[in-house]
């Protein structure tokens, strides 16, 4: 019986100490970001490594920072569900080639912009937001990272620059495709968009 | 041995017992994620428990409008975006930004005006010290001296805000020409700040318009590329910056 309660015990506390996991050292939504940051910035300002390489660092931690599940069932909000799993994984895969190929285009023109973290702020027992700021000389452009966590890892699901929610703005243009086609042809002119990046690049 | 046998059911029924803890703090079961997701994004859209809000706003000229987004396109391509180029390549950044700095100045009587009709008195002063600060000690605006002192921050304010803050809405999205999104509520108000703009008094009216043309092209040359940026990232480039500009407008109103 002592044996038996020695393990309640144990088992106890170890689940008492869970809870607040997700905003202890390492793992606050914070030091998420910074840890994002100076890992984006350590790939940039490395000059041994090739620019194809680059582009797929930069975009193994875009993979690794924002959860693309997340951001396309947020934009696509009710439509979501008017999609065949099969559909689901298609968009979500377009979409994160779509929105990766926009961060690392756009990330690689960084001159000597400097970012600075700001503070965060707790939402709910789930998610926070993160704000930061790109300055570059007397301009500063303010973004913020909202994030959620699941299995103790928190990951990004919208981006706010100057005060506009990538997901939203996403969200009013896939409404205005859906208004007019069916989600099989909204997915054909997304993977329209992506394979115009790349043929392109 | 007895005891033995009893730590599995209770095993169990600890794990019971603790599983909707584990589960409202995000350790989850792969099988479980798909619920997760919905609970946290799809049902009512939820932010703060409050449904995230979106702007809607009626767009009853759409097809006119359309026409002057296509235009607006074309005029940034085929004219604006060479001149600021060429424009760029002979002047300095340095002076560019001297330029957009004089030019932000003398808008200082909107900032002001619409400042002290939302009530916001102590905005007002700070804009009035930005400017006579500015205005001295940065040899007529061209050092954004301000800068440098904190509490004196600049927030753009207009009267396309000052309506905003009194509650009225947009009544429809309009794209002007040359000008771009706007609304009738917005394009009401810069109507209204062309009076509050030193630049409109200029005289001879070519003067004026030399100026204001000055302006449009030193602005679109510390700004290349960001057309470029969000027209590429986008699929439907008409709704995305219809809806990009009323999120920015909404934040302002907000601010």
């Amino acid at each position: 019986m002592k044996k038996l309660l020695t393990l309640i015990i144990l088992a106890t506390l170890f689940c008492m100490g869970s809870p607040q996991k997700g905003f202890t050292d390492q793992k606050t939504p914070i030091s998420v970001v910074e840890n994002a940051v100076n890992k984006v910035l350590g790939v940039l300002q490395d000059e041994t490594i090739s620019v194809e390489d680059k582009s797929r660092s930069l975009a193994e931690l875009a993979h690794d920072f924002f959860d693309f599940e997340a951001l396309s069932r947020r934009t696509l909000g009710i439509g979501w569900k008017k999609l065949t799993p099969a559909e689901q994984q298609e968009f979500v895969t377009l979409y994160a080639d779509l929105l990766e190929h926009t961060y690392t285009t756009k990330i690689q023109d960084y001159s000597n912009e400097k970012v600075v973290i700001l503070g965060q702020r707790v939402l709910n027992a789930r998610k926070a937001e993160v704000n930061t700021e790109v300055v570059e000389g007397s301009k500063s452009i303010p973004i913020t990272y909202r994030m959620f966590i699941m299995n103790d890892v928190w990951r990004v699901y919208d981006v706010y620059v100057e005060g506009v929610s990538l997901v939203k703005n996403y969200r009013s243009q896939f409404n205005s495709i859906l208004a007019k086609n069916s989600p099989r042809e909204m997915i054909e002119q997304l993977r329209a968009k992506v394979e115009s990046f790349e043929s392109s690049n | 041995m007895n005891c033995f046998n009893a730590i599995i059911p209770a095993m169990f029924l600890l794990f019971l017992h603790l599983a909707p803890a584990f589960a409202a703090q995000g350790d989850v079961s792969a099988a479980n994620e798909g619920a997760v997701y919905d609970d946290l994004f799809l049902d009512g859209d939820m932010d703060q428990g409050q449904p995230v809000q979106t702007v809607v706003v009626a767009d009853p000229i759409e097809p006119v409008n359309r026409v002057f987004f296509q235009f607006n396109d074309k005029l940034y391509f085929w004219f604006l975006k060479p001149v600021a180029t060429g424009y760029g390549a002979v002047v300095p950044k340095p002076f560019r930004n001297g330029i957009s700095n004089v030019f932000k100045n003398l808008e200082f009587p909107i900032r002001f005006v619409s400042s002290l009709l939302q009530g916001k008195i102590l905005r007002a002063g700070k804009e009035t010290g930005r400017f006579v600060l500015n205005t001295t000690c940065g040899v007529a605006g061209l050092f954004n001296v301000a800068e440098e002192v904190a509490p004196l921050a600049s927030s753009p304010e207009d009267l396309g805000q000052t309506l905003g803050r009194y509650g009225l809405g947009h009544g429809a999205y309009l794209v002007l020409p040359v000008l771009g999104p706007s609304s009738l509520r917005d394009a009401a108000g810069r109507f209204g700040d062309s009076f509050l703009d030193p630049v409109s008094y200029v005289s001879p009216r070519e003067a004026s318009m030399a100026l204001r043309g000055e302006k449009v092209v030193n602005t679109t040359s510390l700004r290349l590329g960001e057309y470029e940026d969000l027209k590429e990232a986008s699929l439907d480039p008409y709704t995305a910056f219809k809806d990009a500009y009323l999120q920015y407008r909404e934040r302002m109103v907000q601010q």
